[in-house]
């Protein structure tokens, strides 16, 4: 019996991580945490992590909001921050 | 053992614990830290029963490059028609033995224990093999997952595993109301905590950049 393992496979993304489980698209999507961030153009990406396109893009980071509650009720929602606080800079992210 | 059945996956961990309600904490505390390690936990829930079964179990633990064996659980099982101990575990720790034993290469397993020195009573063919001593508690499972898998970079931290674990422990209930599922031993629900586990951990990753 080995005392002691180095794990050199890359940590799988969260979509990689789903398909191994054999969960379906839909349900990955209404389980994990969902990313909003906000793209050069001002608009508002809503993303699934480790998904190459945006699930959907909105004007607004309040609409933004509603589409990520509506596609994963029960996950968490990190947002991209757009303003320098004392709470975290931009390129930080904060949870809902 | 039928030869040649599965490829293995050099991240999947198989995992035998007992499949019991008061087993629950352990079992997600498990769950999160192997996730959080990057690695997959993969188990026998869900295999169909009968004949065939155990050729599905031999068939699982030969596509995990790994497997941990939790041998806390040395109890009679009182329910009726006989009070008797539950077998399944130290024989499923018998057949990863011999496939590691004829594939040293491709298999590696670990014993975790709660108690010092007991599997020297309980499993004496073991003695040699020092098992990983975890006490019952959730960060005592961490501690011993982070002692016996290293990780090259990003090795989580007991912390931050810990907090996966709270996360997937508040969130077990709301999962077995969605699923429908009676206990949290059914295949639909260990997919389901294992994926919030991914999730919780890329979670607290992004927040902590």
């Amino acid at each position: 019996m080995a005392r002691r393992v180095r794990i050199t496979t890359p940590v799988p993304t969260l979509e990689e991580f789903g398909e191994r489980l054999g969960l379906s698209k839909a349900r990955r999507r209404s389980l994990g945490p969902i990313l909003i961030e906000r793209r050069s153009q001002g608009d508002y990406a809503v993303r699934i992590p480790g998904a190459d396109r945006a699930s959907t893009v909105v004007a607004t980071q309040r609409e933004a909001v509603e589409r990520a509650r509506r596609m994963s009720p029960n996950g968490t929602i990190l947002v991209e921050r757009v303003r320098d606080t004392n709470r975290g800079a931009r390129d930080k992210w904060r949870k809902l | 053992m039928p030869k040649g059945v599965a490829k293995i996956a050099e991240d999947a961990v198989f995992l035998n614990i007992p499949y019991d309600r008061k087993f629950r904490f352990l079992y997600f505390a498990y769950i999160a830290g192997l996730v959080h390690l990057g690695l997959e936990p993969r188990v026998t829930l869900g295999l169909p029963s009968g004949t065939r079964r155990l050729d599905k179990i031999a068939g699982l633990i030969e596509s995990c490059r790994f497997s941990i064996h939790d041998l806390s659980w040395v109890s009679l099982d009182r329910n009726p028609p006989y009070a008797t101990p539950r077998f399944n575990m130290p024989f499923e720790l018998g057949l990863a033995v011999e496939w590691q034993r004829l594939n040293t290469a491709k298999h590696t397993w670990f014993i975790f224990e709660e108690k010092p020195y007991r599997i020297q009573k309980s499993l004496s063919d073991l003695n040699g093999s020092d098992p990983q001593i975890h006490a019952g508690t959730a960060s005592g499972v961490m501690r011993e997952l982070r002692n016996v898998f290293e990780r090259t970079s990003n090795q989580p931290t007991v912390p931050e595993m810990m907090s996966t674990f709270r996360t997937i422990s508040r969130r077990s209930r709301s999962i077995l109301a969605r699923t429908g599922a009676t206990n949290l031993f059914e295949a639909r629900v260990f997919q389901d905590l294992c994926y919030e586990a991914r999730g919780a951990a890329l979670s607290a990753a992004l927040l902590k950049t």
